[in-house]
């Protein structure tokens, strides 16, 4: 059987943190006999590989999620980890014809490290992707092998390696198991955010130490907002989001990165508002402007 | 609107300066001052370090990024290279206490000039330093000339040393040679430095 490798293509194309941890600092020990283990535990959680169904042989697309399952206080990464750390990354072997989508990463957590915050997942999180199968694979059994790199933290940062493999056809335990895993990939999914509604208007102004972000959505919404950038060193992650509300018009202060190195032409970023589903916005940075006519309210 | 936003503007620096974090350390700008208890016993002071380059090296040598760079001899390396050429290098810990940030300096033949303890982490604080390593490099007018990095493969594996482009020896050469630094800010990488406010595990 023909292999073929390649690195989640999101991942390698994120900059800075993507090759958070390729060491071997830590490695968690994974005997032989257990390449085509679909769960690799190590001291502060496991991560499995999980699917709605089995679909080899029979192509089309099969429903999936990288599944951490953490201990308590224990945390992995967003795709932006904030102020410290890396998020997840996998290197991906599989049969010839096999295409392995890129993660979809449901709205992280704020949390706060002392006077740092970083953006991540507690407890059972389950990153979703989807798997192409090819029509022609048939007859003997495929393995979709995953090497994980992933940095777990609490008060002390651990990087992990660990393989994790899938096995199609699903044995018979694991085929017992894909409805509790549909139920995770699905909720998962529910917590992905989504491209804000193309009647919201989102625009961002340089006000000197802090970005002014302002969207307007379709309605006035009440509750908690938060905006978590999607690139890094663009705003200071444990800077409080100062929110001014006119009307349905929301104003976030954004202060800027110590790391900024240029005026972003956009900045794209979670908006969240109390528990609703996070949307993405993408807001078009105007340059400093001290005086804007008729915006007094 | 211009009050509101001159209100909000003050309740955030006052919120940050009762979070003690500070915006100050920016390139550019005149860097933090700071004065702590080396474990030579003897005090460093920002102050007293006019008219030399300065280099803060945050440092855990519990931390697997620590490791990297001290296991492989490359910070050791840049520290003896940058101190022969009078650079002033300094490697602040925020939760190794004298003893074991010496023994463990030690035994990777580091050659800073100092080893800081800031144990209360008020340079840390100063400086909103985030990783261990998190460098910044001082011109002798006290200006702030770099913040962020050692350099551009934010991975724990020695193995990616040999093709990293290290920021640290960048702006030093730059600096020292009186042009401009072309990277003076990148995202520094590395363990969460420890703050006492979140216990001091390792």
């Amino acid at each position: 059987m023909i292999r073929r490798t390649r690195t989640n293509r999101l991942l390698a194309a994120r900059g800075l943190s993507v090759v958070a941890f390729c060491g071997a600092a830590f490695f968690v020990g994974v005997p032989a006999a257990s390449a085509q283990m679909r769960i690799a535990r190590a001291d502060q959680g496991s991560v499995e590989l999980i699917v709605t169904r089995d679909a080899a042989g029979r192509g089309g697309h099969i429903e999936a999620g990288l599944r951490f399952r953490l201990q308590p206080g224990w945390h992995v990464y967003w795709r932006n980890p904030g102020d410290s750390g890396g998020p997840p990354t996998v290197k991906w072997s599989v049969p010839e014809g096999v295409n392995v989508g890129e993660f979809s990463w449901p709205t992280p957590e704020r949390i706060p490290v002392g006077p740092l915050v970083n953006y991540g997942y507690h407890g059972d999180v389950v990153l979703p992707f989807t798997i192409r199968m090819p029509a022609g694979l048939r007859g003997r059994s495929q393995v979709i092998t995953a090497d994980v790199r992933w940095l777990v933290c609490k008060d002390i940062c651990v990087p992990v390696k660990s393989r994790v493999a899938l096995t199609l056809p699903l044995d018979a335990a694991a085929q017992a198991e894909t409805p509790a895993w549909t139920r995770l990939i699905a909720t998962a999914r529910q917590r992905v955010p989504t491209e804000a509604p193309p009647n919201w208007r989102a625009t961002a102004t340089d006000a000197g130490d802090a970005f002014l972000l302002t969207v307007t959505p379709d309605q006035p919404a009440s509750g908690m907002v938060n905006f978590f950038p999607l690139h890094e060193s663009q705003v200071e992650d444990a800077a409080k989001q100062v929110v001014q509300r006119t009307g349905a018009r929301l104003t976030l202060r954004l202060e800027k990165s110590a790391q900024l190195a240029a005026i972003p032409r956009e900045l794209t970023g979670v908006l969240t508002i109390g528990k609703g589903r996070g949307h993405i916005v993408a807001a078009p940075v105007q340059a400093r402007s001290l005086d804007k006519k008729g915006s007094s309210q | 609107m211009r009050r509101g936003m001159t209100g909000i503007l003050c309740s955030v620096m006052i919120l940050l300066a009762a979070l003690g974090v500070s915006a100050a350390a920016r390139v550019g700008e005149r860097a933090p001052a700071f004065s702590n208890v080396g474990t030579d016993g003897k005090t460093y002071s920002l102050d007293a370090l006019k008219g030399k380059w300065v280099v803060l090296e945050w440092y855990n040598p519990g931390c697997p990024y620590t490791q990297k760079h001290y296991g492989s001899g490359n910070i050791p390396r840049l520290q003896k290279e940058w101190t022969a050429k009078g650079v002033v290098w300094l490697t602040v810990s925020t939760s190794a206490p004298a003893e074991k940030a010496t023994a463990y300096a030690k035994a990777a033949n580091a050659a800073a000039t100092a080893i800081l303890l800031d144990l209360q982490a008020t340079t840390a604080m100063a400086y909103a330093a985030k990783t261990s390593p998190h460098m910044f490099v001082i011109d002798p007018n006290g200006v702030l000339v770099y913040n962020g990095a050692i350099d551009d493969i934010p991975s724990p594996d020695p193995a990616d040393l040999a093709k990293a482009k290290n920021y640290v020896s960048a702006a030093l050469t730059e600096g020292m040679a009186g042009r401009p630094i072309t990277t003076p800010t990148s995202r520094p990488y590395g363990c969460t430095v420890k703050y006492p406010s979140v216990g001091s595990a390792e």
